[in-house]
């Protein structure tokens, strides 16, 4: 079987992907865009599957720059698209293997690859988080944005940072209850980031009328919660929170209880490193960037030749700063290729770094905010499951911590957390936080856990395919 | 539209009013029959019909939607005979047989 070729192959149809597809499209180059979505457009952009009535118009995804949906006829050089598909594994050769859903896996040789893979949600973990009905704000978000779909008539939100304010008014104005806001946060927190919101992020930057949504329809907002149990038989019946000092620690007498069927709940997000580490791009660990990122120079060009990566995966900071990332990324393509040259090159990177430095200060702010006490990690309570997949819980890692363990892959041996389905997307960040908050130092190992092809499971069946 | 369906074992979710979405469809989920529009995922339709619980963990503890976008793999059902898949990134069609975990 013949592999495909193409001059760029784009892996992520987000901000950051859209980005660089857009500046590729002004030249006659062969481009792939890949999502594992049904539609492009990330978590951002996508084309909710119905149109809203009037009264609920804010969630509404801002127009695309570009109707890239639209690839056909439009005098432009628009890319292939594939999805919904899924990139299994990267190939020193810049070979990808790409699983679709004609249930088939097929090899595409690219000159050029372009990560673009965003970010997932966080959640500090708390006993009884794995009940139906405890769902990520992202989560309860798209189902409302996307698919008209309220997850239920009263929603407690709890987390931290602005997708909290803005999933509350959101629900708020489709005619849902926001019971209460649990904010971890403090109010003074909040205010700075409401200020700053106001200026810097459009994407969330109703911040500020999500607030006035909520003060308004009189929702209690209760600030220094952690959620740090729920409970339920077979769903989610209660959830209980305590107040968190500055210091970390739980403020005495202070837990509360509070009835709700869905919890909607989240602490930041982490960026989707697996594809580029295992590509074997160089990644470092940065707190204030939301964890393990890809390193990556001006060009967005990582230690590997050839090989970029934009958006979320070099530092979380929203889809503002993903999409100046995608451009950044496609002009040095554009250069390599000799179809830019250097000095116009030069000045429209300039200024596209200096408005994604403004993104980076912002985010920088935010994954602060999100930052979690070590306190509050080894605070977890024993019955907390930690890796969802394999039931592993926190009294398992923690005897094994004490037993001297100080490495995420030693844990994973000795537990089998994070060798799942979900193949430690959501525990291993978490094991990274936990293993930190008990070490003096706080530091991290030196890499994060091992990924290996196909980085999604798949049917051995699809894989055969590749064979005939 | 904004009816809650009364039932001890769900809670439902809520269609919001809306001035245009999909065809109508009609699937199955453990041989009910339920309604879905073209366009929406398998779990958006399911979180409509009031399901919380779609399967069970290693050691049999109750899952569902969770990071709704692909990640975690905690809405996992039976489509069509095929296990194992991901209710959140795949759409729903008409006929179509989902199979989930009853509580």
């Amino acid at each position: 079987m013949t592999p495909d070729a193409y001059d760029v192959v784009i892996i992520g149809a987000g901000p950051a992907g859209i980005g660089a597809a857009v500046e590729l499209a002004e030249y006659p180059l062969k481009v792939l865009l890949i999502d594992e979505n049904n539609q492009i457009g990330g978590q951002i952009w996508r084309t909710p599957a119905y149109k809203p009535a009037g009264r609920f118009a804010s969630p509404q995804p801002p127009a695309l720059p570009i109707d890239l949906s639209a690839a056909a006829g439009t005098g432009r050089h628009n890319p292939d698209i594939i999805t919904p598909a899924c990139v299994l594994g990267v190939f020193p050769e810049k070979q990808l293997l790409v699983s679709t859903a004609e249930k088939s896996v097929k090899e595409i040789r690219a000159r050029r690859i372009i990560f673009a893979t965003g970010a997932r949600e966080k959640v500090r973990p708390f006993k009884g988080w794995t009940l139906p009905g405890v769902m990520t704000l992202g989560a309860v978000q798209i189902l409302l944005k996307y698919y008209g779909v309220l997850a239920s008539s009263k929603i407690l939100v709890a987390g931290a940072g602005p997708l909290v304010y803005l999933l509350s008014s959101q629900i708020s104005g489709a005619g849902g209850k926001v019971t209460t806001v649990l904010d971890r946060s403090s109010s003074a927190a909040m205010l700075n980031t409401m200020w700053m919101l106001a200026g810097q992020w459009s994407q969330i930057g109703q911040g500020m009328l999500a607030l006035g949504r909520l003060i308004q329809k009189r929702v209690s907002i209760r600030h220094r919660m952690q959620v740090v149990e729920v409970r339920g038989s077979g769903r989610l019946q209660e959830v209980i929170a305590v107040k968190i000092a500055p210091d970390g620690t739980i403020v005495h007498g202070s837990r509360k209880r509070y009835e709700t069927h869905m919890l909607a709940c989240g602490n930041g997000f982490i960026p989707n490193i697996e594809l580029p580490q295992l590509a074997g791009c160089d990644l470092t660990y940065a707190e204030d960037k939301g964890g393990w990122i890809v390193e990556v120079n001006q060009s967005m060009e990582t230690s590997l030749s050839g090989i970029f990566a934009a958006g979320e995966i070099t530092g979380i900071a929203g889809g503002d700063k993903a999409y100046i990332e995608g451009r950044l990324a496609a002009l040095s393509i554009l250069k390599q290729f000799g179809k830019l040259n250097p000095k116009k090159h030069r000045i429209r990177q300039t200024a596209l770094l200096a408005k994604r430095k403004r993104h980076e200060r912002f985010g920088t702010f935010l994954n602060r905010q999100w930052m979690i006490h070590p306190q509050e990690w080894t605070a977890i309570d024993d019955a907390t499951i930690i890796c969802r997949c394999e039931d592993i819980t926190m009294g398992t890692i923690r005897s094994w911590i004490q037993e001297g363990f100080t490495a995420a892959i030693d844990l994973k041996k000795a537990t089998r957390c994070g060798m799942g389905n979900c193949q430690g997307r959501t525990c291993a960040p978490l094991i990274y936080d936990i293993l930190a908050a008990y070490s003096a130092a706080g530091k991290q190992g030196p890499h994060p856990l091992s990924v290996r092809t196909p980085v999604k499971p798949i049917p051995l069946g699809d894989l055969a395919g590749l064979c005939s | 539209m904004m009816g809650i369906i009364k039932d001890n074992k769900r809670t439902s979710g809520i269609r919001i009013d809306s001035s245009k979405r999909g065809r109508k469809i009609v699937f199955s989920v453990n041989g009910r029959s339920t309604t879905a529009y073209m366009g929406e995922t398998i779990h958006a339709a399911l979180i409509a019909a009031g399901y919380r619980q779609l399967h069970h963990s290693k050691t049999h503890q109750s899952r569902g939607v969770f990071c709704g976008m692909g990640v975690c793999y905690e809405c996992l059902v039976t489509v069509n005979k095929e296990s194992t898949q991901r209710a959140c990134v795949t759409l729903v069609e008409a006929g179509m047989e989902v199979e989930i975990d009853d509580p």
